[in-house]
């Protein structure tokens, strides 16, 4: 477990159609000056999303994977999870990261939840979302003992 | 106050929350779990608990609070699959797979 306290703080954004989910959160963000946040994501229209499920891993470091990506398109975006931040200090790749886990709904309203790939999943309409953070925390991505780039817990 | 907190490989989602609230003098909060999984999940949804089976159960929302310094957690998951399984989070129960990005509110 790792933890770091800050002073809470709450806004409310909106997602732009026709960016990714990545740049729609990174753009709102920006605009408000937060580098990070986490985020509930309210419902809305994708028109793609990428979605990944685990499966296990029989060789490499990792123990676990994502399987092969399940495509969808278009597709309703029920609510979902995720978490923003910047990225590795260390290595001087700064590009932002965000991490979502999701429910689409097809349009007989059969679901389908997972970890959505922010970077290829495309917001056809606006989508709201909450975010919580604070000006003296944050979350940044490292790399981790997992094998994984994660986000975690940190002091900006 | 808010802590921002992440939950490690083996760590319980429910006892773990407990754990950092009790490390930081935080009894009553909103939790909000942000992505993660676990290895397994087991539910209770009004009847007997559950077990959704991993290797990974996708943390899809998950929203709670802690009370008096216990947590109660409900949300949905997503198997291997991609089926969605809803309900209560059982103590001890929800071992942490990779990670859990979460969030604990002061209330």
């Amino acid at each position: 477990m790792i933890a770091v306290p800050g002073t809470a703080r709450r806004a409310r954004i909106e997602l732009a159609p026709g960016r990714t989910l990545l740049a729609a959160v990174a753009e709102a963000l920006g605009a408000i000056a937060w580098p990070s946040a986490t985020l509930l994501l309210l419902g809305g229209a994708l028109s793609e999303a990428v979605v990944y499920t685990s499966q296990r891993q029989v060789a490499g470091p990792r123990w676990i994977s994502y399987g092969p990506p399940h495509r969808f398109g278009p597709i309703w975006f029920a609510t979902g999870s995720g978490t923003f931040g910047p990225g590795l200090e260390t290595t001087g790749e700064d590009s932002p990261s965000l991490h979502v886990h999701g429910t689409l709904a097809a349009p007989d309203g059969t679901p389908f939840g997972g970890h959505l790939d922010p970077a290829l999943s495309i917001l056809a309409g606006p989508i709201a979302a909450y975010a919580w953070g604070a000006p003296d925390a944050l979350f940044r991505l490292a790399p981790d003992p997992t094998g994984f780039t994660l986000l975690g817990p940190a002091k900006p | 106050m808010i802590l921002l907190a992440r939950l490690q490989p083996g760590d319980d989602l429910v006892l773990g929350i407990e754990a950092l609230a009790a490390a930081h003098a935080m009894p009553n909060a909103l939790i909000r779990c942000g992505p993660g999984s676990t290895m397994h999940c087991t539910l209770q949804a009004g009847g007997e608990p559950f077990t959704v089976q991993g290797p990974g159960v996708e943390l899809l929302v998950v929203l709670g609070e802690l009370r008096l310094g216990i947590a109660t957690l409900h949300g949905t998951v997503g198997d291997p699959t991609g089926r969605i399984s809803a309900g209560r989070f059982v103590r001890g129960r929800n071992p942490v797979c990779i990670t859990v990005e979460l969030a604990l509110e002061q209330n």
